[in-house]
């Protein structure tokens, strides 16, 4: 049995929390649904698909602002935000 | 015929006392076919996979024992007999938590011991009650509870559940379950309850921020 990279164990808890804050925060927020939909994306890439997990780990920064919660946000966004800065500096890089 | 024949089944379109739950089952349901897998492996090869056997019985454990079971044994359960005090199959259930529980020891019992086939015994022994318990509380026991709760009382309920999942558990700790399970069933090739949209909806139905 392989073992699990450590972001994808992260990764699939925060895919519930992104569900969460997109559902509760969506309609002020319009760009915590997209964020969801990318995380859901980067839980179900192919392990080989370096490539494909370096574009996504940029996309999370730039949707949610280089990991910067919005004013007032709440402890799910934080805790959101926290998650994916980490996953994303576990990913591979292709600069 | 069961009583609760003529009663509609839990409406998982909607977030309702009894649907919360009923999406939780989904999750479970999932954890037993991973552990029937680890029960199969176990028997095959006389070997336990420890890493996921403790993942499994952390999301027993904490998942359907302390979160779930809690939510049922403490808010749901006891509303219930408020309304209609002796109320059966409430006792039935709560039999059936023990019972669960002294699986859920036995198996951790096993890992510790590295005991392989006393691990199978008590994962199939957990898999078929389980199973037996969730199709009786999804298939009876919710029913007639949707046609016994007010909606000021679902309401109560439901604000009661926000307290176990993100007061009692820590903030997060329900999701961080949730990924285990799904990383889990991704691992055992076991398709995903959250996959199904109605049912991740009711896995992140209760926010601990209180908006919406």
């Amino acid at each position: 049995m392989t073992t699990t990279p450590d972001w994808r164990e992260q990764i699939a808890a925060l895919r519930f929390l992104a569900h969460k804050v997109a559902r509760v925060h969506g309609p002020t927020h319009p760009d915590a649904a997209i964020l969801a939909e990318a995380v859901n994306t980067l839980v179900d890439t192919p392990a080989a698909d370096t490539t494909a997990q370096a574009a996504l780990g940029r996309r999370l920064s730039e949707l949610t602002g280089g990991f910067r919660p919005w004013t007032g946000a709440c402890a799910s966004v934080h805790q959101l935000f926290a998650g994916l800065k980490t996953v994303a500096a576990a990913l591979p890089r292709h600069d | 015929m069961s009583c609760s024949d003529h009663l509609p089944p839990v409406d998982l379109a909607r977030v309702s006392a009894t649907s919360i739950l009923s999406g939780e089952h989904r999750v479970i349901l999932q954890v037993l076919d991973v552990l029937e897998k680890l029960a199969a492996i176990a028997t095959g090869i006389q070997h336990i996979p420890t890493d996921h056997a403790n993942q499994v019985l952390e999301v027993l454990t904490k998942f359907a024992d302390r979160c779930h079971h809690g939510k049922e044994e403490t808010i749901l359960f006891p509303m219930l007999e408020s309304i209609q005090p002796g109320f059966g199959p409430v006792q039935v259930m709560l039999a059936e938590h023990v019972d669960g529980r002294a699986f859920i020891s036995a198996m951790k019992e096993a890992v510790v011991t590295n005991d392989a086939a006393r691990y199978a015994q008590a994962a199939t022994g957990y898999v078929e009650l389980l199973r037996q318990h969730i199709a009786k509380e999804d298939d009876i026991l919710f029913r007639l509870a949707d046609h016994m709760l007010t909606p000021a009382q679902d309401a109560e309920i439901l604000e009661a559940y926000r307290r176990i999942e993100h007061d009692d558990m820590g903030d997060g700790t329900h999701e961080r379950l949730l990924g285990i399970a799904d990383t889990l069933a991704t691992t055992y090739h076991i398709p995903r309850a959250s996959d199904n949209p109605q049912i991740m909806d009711l896995l992140t139905a209760i926010c601990g921020c209180k908006k919406g």
